[in-house]
């Protein structure tokens, strides 16, 4: 009896996708980007996209106080 | 916590009846988007939406959508026939919206939603194919990325 596939193995196999993914890549996306997203919870998404933002909020604050200085 | 999780632990604290739609819920559902403000389906009931307003009242939450950018003041008489509320606080915009394009209202919305919890209580998200309904019923251009990978997701997920 074979042995089991190693559960990183089964990760990197390169999967069949279909159409709409294809579209989305011939649109121009990044689809690595959403595969990763797809690889958390729903939960976990959110909370990322929510640093993210506040990351970017903050690099927003900073410029502004930065221009306003010059 | 951010701003924005904490904007929507302070509506599921005070029992507010909303769903999470728009680009948040995109985000949910795995999309590779960025938003700034929670778009959300309320029941535009007066108790639901003074709800709203107690929820948000030490935040300086103003009509975001008017000129004067009037400080949001609802009463039980200027509630009524109220369809949609664009609030900014000061932990972000707060879309309160009365209808969902192509899914109908609150109703319709909790009907087609899932439950998601970030830690601080469990609320409603607006499902994939009524996501994909919302925003090709809008037919918006800034929608189509997320239109296009929303697709390729539901697809993803079928297979």
């Amino acid at each position: 009896m074979p042995s089991p596939e190693p559960e990183s193995q089964k990760k990197e196999r390169p999967r069949n996708r279909g159409p709409a993914w294809k579209a989305a890549e011939d649109y121009g996306f990044d689809m690595s980007l959403v595969e990763a997203n797809l690889s958390k919870t729903p939960a976990e998404r959110v909370r990322q996209h929510c640093e993210a933002v506040d990351f970017a909020l903050k690099l927003r604050k900073v410029m502004r106080e930065s221009r306003d200085r010059s | 916590m951010t701003d924005l999780e904490r904007l929507v632990a302070r509506l599921v604290e005070h029992e507010i009846e909303f769903v999470v739609v728009g680009g948040v819920a995109a985000i949910a559902h795995g999309v590779s988007v960025a938003t700034f403000d929670v778009d959300v389906c309320c029941r535009m009931t007066e108790t639901n939406l003074l709800k709203i307003q107690r929820a948000l009242s030490e935040l300086n939450p103003f009509h975001r959508m008017t000129p004067q950018k009037l400080p949001l003041g609802l009463t039980a008489e200027n509630c009524r026939g109220l369809k949609n509320l664009y609030i900014q606080s000061d932990w972000g915009q707060l879309d309160c919206l009365g209808e969902v394009a192509g899914v109908g209202g609150y109703e319709e919305a909790l009907q087609h939603s899932i439950e998601l919890d970030l830690g601080f209580g469990s609320f409603r998200v607006l499902d994939i194919e009524k996501l994909i309904t919302s925003k090709e019923a809008m037919s918006r251009p800034k929608d189509i990325p997320a239109i296009i990978q929303l697709k390729a997701i539901q697809e993803e997920l079928d297979l």
